[in-house]
């Protein structure tokens, strides 16, 4: 078995300091949607979990009851990770909170290290402070960063804009970066990879998630690498996620995997093609997009991906 | 008749640094204090007293207080030093400066010959002290460590701690290759990996050798290292400007096994860092450290806090007021700004002191803010809270300090380490003259004191001082000549001003009665010396707390 198969998917999240990374990370650990997810924060004070929820507590890592654990970053990104590996075998995903004032493009390499692949990188927003944070001589540059780093963002306190102030927010952000906005509160499997399911090509976890518009596709035939540069730069606004387990042309015999998040794609060789895959005997692609996007605008992406 | 022996040391000359008397002939010591100074006449008067002449040909004067330095400086010197700068080891043995790309790869081979002899064919070899301002245009890079091995791994960490060079051996031996897909490992034109990594990730990928770099410098040999340089230096009062863990058992027994071992020739204020959190979780971290006030020892001290909020001037991660670096770009915040206060505020509140590295002029403005703001919740006596580097402060600033009741410990040596490389590269001509203006902060009534920083610069408060008298840089140029301060004044700054600033000036930074019979050992006399020598001063020794440690 591929190693790489092997390896933690590695969420970044970033965003100034008062965004709402917290109530962010809180969120998924209160309920985490049947994944084991390892969360290392710069301080154990902020996670606010009822006792119930609490395993065990030695120090450096906090245990939940769900199967979750949380790291602290206070002796650094190797330490941390490092503990993380040791404890993959029982673990499906790693989310990394950056600090306030972090780089999350720095944080990100981090998941390229062994043992991790990268997430994607979610920017935490506030849209009801983000223009004037923007314009700020003092933090502006570090938010401007932020925003430009980010694969996905999320935009909180939208609660307490009209919907001028909504669309302000969401243009200033949209002059930074090209990556889909998601609204707070966020479902978290969007947060998440997903999995093209053997016979149903939906994502999994989404059946109950009607808001956000979701699509696949199977594929009959090996697609030609070539297609995935056009394809990528054709991605829809909306689009947050899309993965496919696909043959190329250029390599009919490797199971290979296509991850998009937000503005990222990545591809990775995963082993030799089965047989077994989801699709049509060439694989299949599923994509998932923020409510508003038009269906027919995915449709017509994935489709180009397989043409 | 005292129950404790009376030792009087006569001195070719004795500046006590004590404005009530400050010259005299002789000190006489008991019970490891300063009893009294004077003539060599009456010191004997005193009961039981006897004359000890080792000192008769030496100048005294207090033990240089250093109020910002880190213990790691010890633990660097565990690794092979190749430098831009001579520099001198802590067992005094010269390190002479590498001055070329080839220099540097001359100094890796000796020290791998040396490992040849004595270490297994794997294990790494470890270097320190790169710093790729010095060579404009050229990059240390995987072929040139090459040719210092091609099967021993080769780890050369810069002076950042940001990027680290690596020979081909170390990648093959991590993994390290053209499929590496990181950020911070650059490759050529055929796409292999040329050896350089950048930033923390990719350095991590070195990890043998990154483990080894680091793990060392928690160790007992680490400490040692840096109470060795302390004495040749003429210092007696060390600090370790910070530490996350100084309130944890293990860490305290740490510092206590190595520290007050009779051997140990120093003394050292360990300050706190805290981790930004709930108010809660600070409230809980302000209490234990002033809990670890009472773990403090005859040489070891603690209870103190510091803080970082911008990065270096010469790492172009300061933060500055406009106009910023030369090319336009302002440095990184390490904490929010208007985090400072609400950080900094259960500290404040539990009667503690706090120093702030703040090295851009935008960084002094928040913490100025914050000192005023923690004031007005909880009014303070005599805190003084201190601005560390403090580098392109500006008169306001200091004039902001000085009514607030801070002090400024100012970073005097990068006038001649970096000052070429300020004036050029980074801010101009026109602020790198104003970088370090102690004339202005003393003039303006800001308790002063200046610093090394070691590791960033060497530990040697005769080179501080020397600095911030003569203000030039190392190619000679002189930068900033209104801003020059006199030997007395930098004398000062070094032992009293930085004892004031670590509120130990009752008991060190001046040869007082009653405080500790700590003094710096010279084989000159500093104050009647041509000034511009003063940094070539030699240090025969120190005395802690009556016992001497010669240099050698």
């Amino acid at each position: 078995m591929d190693t790489r198969q092997q390896r933690l998917p590695l969420l970044v999240v970033g965003g100034y300091l008062g965004a709402g990374k917290t109530t962010l990370v809180n969120a998924l650990l209160a309920d985490p949607q049947g994944q084991r997810i390892a969360v290392l924060v710069n301080d154990f004070g902020e996670i606010g979990i009822d006792e119930g929820l609490l395993a065990a507590d030695d120090g450096d890592v906090l245990s939940l009851a769900n199967g979750c654990v949380c790291c602290s970053l206070a002796d650094g990104f190797a330490d941390a990770l490092d503990r993380v590996r040791t404890m993959a075998g029982r673990l499906d995903r790693v989310v990394v909170e950056v600090s306030g004032v972090g780089e999350p493009g720095k944080v990100a390499q981090w998941a390229k290290t062994p043992g991790f692949s990268p997430d994607g990188v979610l920017v935490v927003v506030d849209g009801s402070r983000i223009r004037e944070q923007l314009i700020d001589s003092r933090i502006g540059q570090t938010v401007a960063g932020q925003v430009a780093d980010a694969d996905l963002l999320l935009l909180t306190h939208a609660d307490l804009l009209d919907s001028d102030g909504v669309s302000a927010a969401e243009g200033s952000l949209a002059d930074l970066s090209t990556a889909a906005v998601l609204r707070s509160p966020v479902d978290p499997t969007l947060l998440f990879g997903m999995e093209p399911v053997a016979g149903d090509h939906r994502p999994v976890g989404h059946a109950a998630h009607a808001d956000h518009v979701t699509c696949s596709l199977p594929l009959a035939h090996p697609v030609p690498r070539t297609n995935l540069e056009l394809w990528q730069q054709a991605r829809p606004k909306g689009v947050v996620r899309a993965k496919g387990i696909v043959r190329f042309a250029e390599a009919p015999d490797v199971r290979s995997v296509v991850q998009v998040v937000g503005d990222s794609t990545s591809v990775t060789a995963s082993g030799p093609w089965t047989g077994d895959e989801p699709g049509d005997g060439a694989g299949a692609i599923v994509a998932i997009a923020v409510p508003g996007t038009p269906r027919a605008a995915l449709v017509k992406w994935l489709g180009m991906f397989g043409s | 008749m005292p129950s404790s022996p009376t030792t009087v040391y006569p001195a070719a000359a004795v500046h006590t640094l004590d404005s009530s008397r400050p010259t005299a002939e002789a000190v006489a010591v008991r019970d490891k204090r300063i009893l009294a100074v004077g003539t060599t006449q009456e010191l004997l008067a005193i009961d039981g007293a006897v004359v000890d002449g080792s000192l008769e040909r030496f100048t005294l004067l207090p033990g240089f207080v250093e109020a910002h330095c880190h213990a790691m400086a010890g633990g660097m010197w565990l690794h092979t030093y190749c430098g831009y700068f001579d520099r001198r080891g802590p067992d005094g043995r010269m390190w002479p400066a590498c001055r070329t790309l080839e220099d540097v790869i001359d100094r890796l081979r000796e020290a791998e010959a040396v490992m040849a002899d004595n270490a297994g064919p794997t294990e790494p070899l470890l270097a320190w002290g790169l710093d790729p301002i010095y060579f404009p245009g050229e990059r240390l890079v995987a072929r040139h460590l090459d040719q210092v091995s091609t099967s021993r791994p080769i780890f050369v960490m810069h002076a950042s701690l940001h990027l680290a060079t690596v020979n081909n051996a170390l990648m093959e031996a991590e993994g390290i290759t053209a499929d590496t897909d990181i950020d911070g490992v650059p490759k050529d034109g055929s796409g292999w990996p040329i050896g350089e990594l950048q930033e923390p990730a990719a350095i991590s990928l070195a990890e043998t050798a990154f483990r080894k770099f680091w793990g060392r410098m928690k160790s007992d040999g680490s400490l040692w290292n840096f109470g060795h340089k302390a004495r040749y230096t003429g210092t007696t009062t060390l600090t370790d400007l910070g530490n996350r863990q100084s309130t944890e058992a293990a860490e305290i027994e740490r510092y206590r096994k190595v520290v007050d071992h009779d051997d140990f020739p120093a003394r050292l204020s360990v300050f706190h860092m805290p981790v930004p959190g709930t108010t809660d979780s600070l409230e809980q971290a302000a209490a234990a450290v002033a809990a670890s006030r009472d773990m403090s020892s005859g040489k070891l001290r603690f209870g103190h806090v510091k803080l970082v909020i911008d990065g270096s001037i010469q790492g172009w991660t300061a933060r500055l007021r406009p106009p910023h670096y030369l090319d336009g770009r302002n440095g990184l915040w390490l904490v929010p700004p208007e985090q400072v206060t609400d950080i900094l505020r259960p500290y404040h509140k539990a009667g503690l002191l706090i120093h702030v590295h703040c090295n851009g002029d935008e960084a002094v403005d928040v913490w100025l803010e914050s000192v005023e703001a923690l004031l007005a919740e909880t009014p303070r006596i005599d805190h003084r809270h201190t601005a560390q580097h403090c580098q392109l402060t500006s008169p306001d600033q200091y004039r902001r300090i000085a009514a607030l009741g801070m002090c400024a410990n100012v970073f005097s040596n990068h006038t001649f380490f970096w000052g070429d490389q300020h004036a050029s590269s980074t801010v101009g001509p026109d602020r790198a003259a104003r970088m370090n203006s102690a004339r202005t902060a003393l003039d303006l009534g800001v308790p002063l004191s200046m610093h090394s920083d070691a590791p960033v610069t060497p530990l040697g408060s005769l080179h501080v001082a020397w600095a911030a008298v003569n203000r030039l840089t190392a190619t000679g140029v002189l930068l900033g000549p209104e801003e020059r301060i006199s030997v007395a004044e930098a004398i000062h700054a070094i032992t009293l001003g930085a004892a004031h600033q670590l509120k130990m000036d009752d008991e060190v930074g001046s040869i007082s009665p009653h405080k500790h019979a700590d003094l710096a050992i010279l084989e000159e006399d500093p104050f009647t010396i041509d000034p511009v020598d003063l940094r070539d001063v030699p240090v025969w020794g120190t005395m802690l707390g009556g016992r001497l440690f010669p240099a050698d």
